[in-house]
């Protein structure tokens, strides 16, 4: 989420780089002395662990069974895990990553009953902390914000419930609902008026209303001509509100809206490249250079080392950036973007080294974790399933009694949401999470 | 000794007045001589007369044919007859665990190595007590040798090579070892037989039954003594038995390479299997493990190539293998480029939609065109194939395998492109119609009245549009009909209570689309299980020309990501293409039924099991009331099938019946089911390929290669023998000293005449000689 204000933000970019710096000096050492222990073995874990598991043995092959429909979808998933990832038609949007050769029971492993329980008080928070008119605050500085709205109401549509159907079903409706009496005619913007919006500009939020509604329109066919509207309008809004292309040919968004002037930010490119493709799935018209233009300029914040930077012409590295940088590289439907291999083990390594309180102490972390967790799921089991179980386990200590999940800033919806997005991830119920 | 006589009745009788004359004539004689007589001393008298009496005695003796009689006895040695089985199964390889089996010819461990080893281990010990003679039997008992008896053991017995020379061979044709053990009691009948040795595997082929003749021997107190050669199982093959796969597959589609196989190498085999693509050089290896005896493996492959490929499939070969040969296979299969060309209307994109597009974009046989009716004229619609427009005309129409219309905008589909629809699935084209919430198909028959309607398998009410103010939060599972699990669509696994167990997983749903009652014609599959009776069909097929029409009243399949993830969502959409797509040529939709026998080859007098199995369960309303029979015929003869009755099983879904298997060669079998009062030109129901299968002569020898080692024992048991098997056969040295070796006594009566013998003519002479020399000593004369 965007910071409160500019000082407090660049003083917080900082210290953040500090950090980074600091970790990666740390990293360097120990790689040049292996004797030496990991920051993961010399800091004790304060948060409970689950119980070790056992390695499962080898799966011992099948006796013949003959069952000829089994077979014949494992070889079909074969033959186009083969291919890898595809791209079809002219514009694809629809990228087709490696399919599961077999039955797995991972999701089930992985929704273990300390994950259900810890979603369910998750939901439960927000269901109860949802105002009247469907919107949800979070904090002091977000008031009725549709950003908040919006990661609240996919939280709900990741357990499985879509507008007016399901068990939180009223509570997407009614999100949705203020979400489209946010909209603003004049910009486009999907954004609440006065002090609810971030003060820095709304993208943010438009992007992530735009994609909660995009989302919700299919099946809401009571306000479906209203949405198709206004999804139209912001989505214009928003290829409008790229920002003019720089030397190096790269052009990435930033918080205003109907502006091109200002130099872009990683973190809002992503969302918004995120947005932009999931709005062609689902039929809406975007000019393919907006997005070409958009995965350059995130290609200009990456680092050799697999991290990315927050501005293009910065210096440090934003840990919590990582898993944004993967899903926009793919945007432009290459899931095999040469950037993405060092980005993703950047993240594997993250989350193998750093223990949980290093993990949980990061700036943004639940917003870190939840982009962290949209690239790993992308990148198969090998990726996702350590990432998955160690993001439990830190998210398990961070949890309130309530339910809720705090932020540093003391934000508990937009973090709950989010989490509660990353744990009902194995469920495969909202199409962000894309394998 | 026993003095007799062996001639005492009317010879004596006859000589009676000839003696009573002489003994007249004597006492006269002597009367006339008394008065000379009366000089002698009364014992020189009474010695004349005791000699005159005794020659009397004797004549008349000699007359009445005195003899002696009295018993013989004779002592033999006992017959031990040893029972070589040399059918040809006794030239399979012995149990690998029998202690006694010895390496043989040709660098091969057989059964009758090892029972002429035993044989010649035995006669080295028993001839020295016993008569050994050696027999070989398979259909009939031959005599191999009758052992000469030893003294002792410095005189060498005959030796293994002579006894059994290189030429004598296991290559019976049969192994008739009650009649063989018959033969032995009768050849043997006059002599003791300490016991019978017999070496076999023990499996009979014919002839009298051994447990009659086992009996027979208990009867006669002769212990058979059981040496059975083999093991409990069949020979060490792994062999590919047939190998089941279509004759054309689709480029870039799975060919499923169905292998039956018959693992006897040992219980659960980690196995591998190699397919190799010759024709590509592609090879896949996967790995199984199988279960002695008889299963089916499938080795799905991919062919990328059109044109005819030649495969190799192979196991390794595994130590003591009978056969090494059967263990490859060799097949070819034309491969087509038949991609299954899908159009996808759908009306707007909704969480289905981002799901069922991936999923069907990912299959390489489905060529898939979007059409998003909510999308604007710049958008680029998704799929294999771009579209710029949605077709309007049949022509344009007809290129689709499958059409679906997902919760379809009726305001945006043309009378004519609903006419150029249901024209298509009259000519063999499936039709997916997905009920949703966005525009319903109440809203759709509104607009379409007649044409829609009579494409869907369900009855819609027009007027119940749905109510947006309705909140939909009470869950329902949904059930498969009786028919919906035996449905191709609703087959999540092959394996009917693995597909039970994954349809249990099927989680729970909020809404659905709303039915009046499934059509008289039309198979519901899917239902809800909150609504009792056929308004609760959530999935219903239906035929419709040529085509197929499949209802679905569910947008939520997504729900089933959770707990295989996209695995049993994305199947679940193949299926159901492939049922709706699949057709053969003309465009008539194929795998109406399943037909096929239980075996490819079968033995003359063997039953032929032949199973068809409705595939699309539409059919059971057409065949309603028929009698379902199949054709079998040779496979070159033009004479008429001989038809052989199938009877149905409770839900009419499975019908069976038996051939008897009488004429060698090429057959097939074929059904045919013409509609019930319609005339000659009507179309027939069904008409399914012919399917081939072979009837031929098999050795008897070769069907069942395992040993009988139960029955040997039984054998053993019941007449009092020892049983040898591979787990006791080291224990085979000590069978000599149960054998008994008493010897067989003979006693005879024997009567020797003694009248005609020289003692007593020399006697009788005697007698009268001395009565004549006393007579003329003492002046009588």
């Amino acid at each position: 989420m965007p910071p409160r204000s500019k000082w407090t933000f660049v003083l917080n970019l900082s210290l953040a780089g500090m950090l980074a710096l600091t970790a990666v000096a740390a990293r360097s050492e120990e790689k040049k002395d292996d004797k030496k222990p990991k920051p993961a073995e010399k800091k004790p874990d304060t948060a409970p662990k689950p119980a070790e598991k056992k390695p499962d043995p080898a799966p011992a092959p099948k006796p013949a069974a003959g069952d000829v429909k089994d077979e014949a979808a494992k070889a079909i998933a074969e033959k186009a895990n083969e291919k890898g990832v595809q791209q079809l038609g002219k514009d694809p949007a629809f990228v087709l990553m490696p399919r599961p050769l077999d039955r797995s029971e991972m999701a089930q492993e992985l929704m273990t009953p300390q994950v259900k329980e810890m979603v369910d008080k998750a939901l439960k928070y927000l269901k109860n902390t949802q105002a009247s008119d469907g919107s949800w605050s979070d904090g002091a500085e977000f008031n009725s914000n549709t950003g908040v709205t919006s990661l609240a109401s996919m939280a709900f549509m990741a357990e499985g419930s879509q507008p007016r159907v399901g068990q939180y079903g009223v509570q997407v409706s009614k999100g949705m609902d203020f979400l489209i009496q946010s909209f603003q005619p004049a910009t486009g913007a999907i954004a609440a008026g006065g002090n609810s919006s971030n003060k820095l500009g709304p993208m943010y939020e438009h992007a992530l209303s735009t994609l909660a509604l995009l989302y919700a329109w299919g099946d809401m066919p009571w306000r479906k001509v209203e949405i198709e509207e206004i999804l139209t309008q912001s989505i214009q809004s928003i290829v409008y509100s790229q920002l003019k292309e720089l030397k190096q040919g790269g052009a990435g968004w930033r918080y205003t809206l109907k502006s091109r002037e200002g130099q872009g930010d990683m973190s809002v490119t992503g969302n918004v490249l995120w947005v932009l493709r999931t709005a062609k799935k689902c039929g809406f018209y975007v000019k393919p250079e907006a997005v070409a233009n958009g995965v350059k300029f995130v290609e200009q914040c990456a680092n050799p080392d697999g991290t990315f930077r927050y501005r293009f012409f910065g210096l440090q590295a934003e840990p919590s950036l990582g898993g944004t940088g993967v899903i926009a590289l793919f945007s432009h439907g290459q899931l095999d973007h040469p950037l993405i291999p060092n980005a993703v083990k950047r993240i594997d390594d993250d989350y193998q080294t750093y223990t949980i309180n290093d993990l949980k102490s990061r700036r943004y972390a639940i917003y870190g974790f939840f982009y962290a967790s949209l690239a790993m799921y992308s990148q198969g089991d090998e990726h996702w399933v350590p990432y998955y179980k160690k993001v439990v386990q830190v998210l398990a200590s961070m949890q309130g009694k309530d339910g809720e999940f705090h932020d540093e800033f003391g934000c508990t919806v937009y973090t709950t949401a989010m989490a509660a997005m990353i744990l009902q991830a194995p469920l495969g119920y909202l199409p962000i999470y894309e394998r | 000794m026993k003095p007799t006589m062996l001639n005492p009745g009317p010879l004596a009788i006859a000589l009676l007045p000839l003696a009573i004359g002489l003994f007249v004539f004597y006492f006269y004689t002597y009367a006339r001589e008394a008065q000379q007589a009366r000089q002698l001393t009364g014992a020189q008298r009474n010695l004349l007369r005791f000699l005159r009496l005794g020659v009397a005695l004797m004549v008349l003796a000699a007359i009445t044919r005195p003899a002696i009689s009295m018993v013989r006895q004779e002592t033999r040695l006992p017959v031990l007859p040893v029972l070589i089985d040399d059918s040809s199964s006794m030239g399979y390889p012995d149990a690998r665990e029998n202690s006694v089996a010895v390496q043989g010819g040709g660098g091969k461990r057989t059964r009758f190595e090892t029972a002429t080893l035993i044989a010649q281990q035995l006669q080295e010990k028993m001839t020295l007590t016993h008569r050994v003679k050696i027999y070989s039997f398979s259909d009939t008992l031959k005599m191999v040798k009758d052992l000469p008896h030893r003294d002792s053991e410095s005189t060498p017995a005959v030796s293994r090579d002579e006894l059994f020379p290189s030429t004598m061979k296991p290559a019976g044709e049969y192994t008739n070892v009650g009649d063989a053990l018959d033969s032995t009691l009768s050849d043997l009948s006059g002599d003791k037989i300490s016991g019978i040795v017999l070496l076999s595997d023990g499996r009979e082929t014919g002839g009298a039954p051994m447990k009659e003749i086992s009996a027979k021997a208990a009867k006669f107190g002769v212990p058979i003594h059981t040496i059975a050669e083999g093991n409990e199982y069949p020979l060490t093959d792994l062999r590919i038995d047939e190998v089941v796969v279509d004759n054309e597959a689709s480029m870039n589609d799975v060919l499923a390479v169905q292998l039956k196989v018959t693992n006897q190498v040992r219980d659960i085999l980690d196995t591998e299997v190699t397919l190799l693509d010759k024709t590509t050089k592609e090879k896949i290896v996967r790995k199984f493990k199988l279960k002695r005896g008889s299963s089916t493996i499938v080795v799905p492959t991919v062919p990328n190539s059109v044109g005819v490929h030649d495969y190799h499939v192979e196991f390794p070969k595994y130590p003591d293998e009978v056969n090494v040969d059967n263990n490859a296979a060799e097949f070819s299969v034309n491969v087509v480029k038949r991609d299954m060309r899908t159009l996808l209307i759908a009306g707007a994109p909704n969480r289905e939609y981002f799901y069922l597009v991936p999923a069907l974009l990912r299959h390489p046989t489905i060529n898939l065109a979007c059409w998003l009716q909510s999308a604007g004229p710049l958008y680029t619609h998704q799929g294999h194939t771009t579209l710029q427009q949605l077709p309007k005309t049949s022509e344009e129409f007809k290129i689709y395998d499958v059409i679906i219309l997902y919760d379809a905008n009726p305001n945006k589909l043309e009378e004519s492109q609903m006419a150029a629809i249901e024209d298509c699935v009259k000519r063999g084209a499936g039709l997916l119609v997905i009920g949703g919430p966005n525009f319903s198909l109440a809203a759709m028959i509104q607009v379409h009245p007649t044409l829609f309607r009579q494409l869907l398998p369900v009855e819609i009410d027009k007027s119940q549009l749905p109510n947006p103010d309705t909140v939909y939060d009470k869950p329902f599972k949904v059930e498969r009909t009786d028919q919906g699990k035996t449905h191709e669509t609703l087959q999540a696994s092959g394996d009917p209570q693995k597909n039970d167990q994954i349809w249990a997983s099927f989680p729970s749903l909020y809404w659905a689309h709303p039915i009046q009652s499934v059509k008289s014609g039309a198979t519901d599959l899917l239902h809800r299980s909150d609504i009792k009776g056929k308004a609760g069909s959530v999935m219903a097929a239906m035929r419709y020309g040529n085509g197929r029409v499949l209802y679905l009243g569910i947008n939520s399949f997504w729900r089933w990501r959770f707990p295989s993830e996209g695995f049993d969502f994305d199947n679940f959409w193949l299926r159901t293409l492939h049922y709706l797509g699949t057709k053969e040529e003309g465009g008539k939709q194929t795998n109406q039924v399943a037909l096929n026998t239980d075996k490819s080859s079968y033995s003359p007098g063997e039953d032929v099991q032949i199973t068809m199995k409705l595939l699309d369960q539409s059919l059971k309303s057409q065949m309603v009331g028929q009698k379902i029979y199949a054709g079998v015929s040779s496979a070159a003869e033009k004479a008429a099938p001989e038809m052989v009755y199938l009877s149905a099983n409770p839900d009419g879904t499975i019908f069976q019946g038996v051939y008897h298997a009488r004429q060698v060669g090429n057959m097939a079998v074929q059904v045919k089911i013409d509609p019930l009062n319609a005339g000659t030109d009507a179309k027939a129901i069904v008409d399914t390929p012919r399917v081939p299968f072979q009837v031929k002569l098999e050795s008897l020898e070769a069907r069942d290669t395992s040993a009988n080692l139960e029955d040997m024992k039984a054998m053993a048991e019941l007449t009092g023998g020892k049983s040898f098997d591979y787990h006791n056969m080291n224990e085979v040295v000590k069978l000599p000293e149960v054998i008994p070796s008493d010897p067989q006594v003979l006693s005879r009566a024997v009567t020797v005449e003694i009248w005609d013998g020289a003692i007593f003519e020399i006697l009788c002479l005697l007698l009268v000689c001395t009565e004549w020399v006393l007579r003329k000593y003492w002046g009588l004369l």
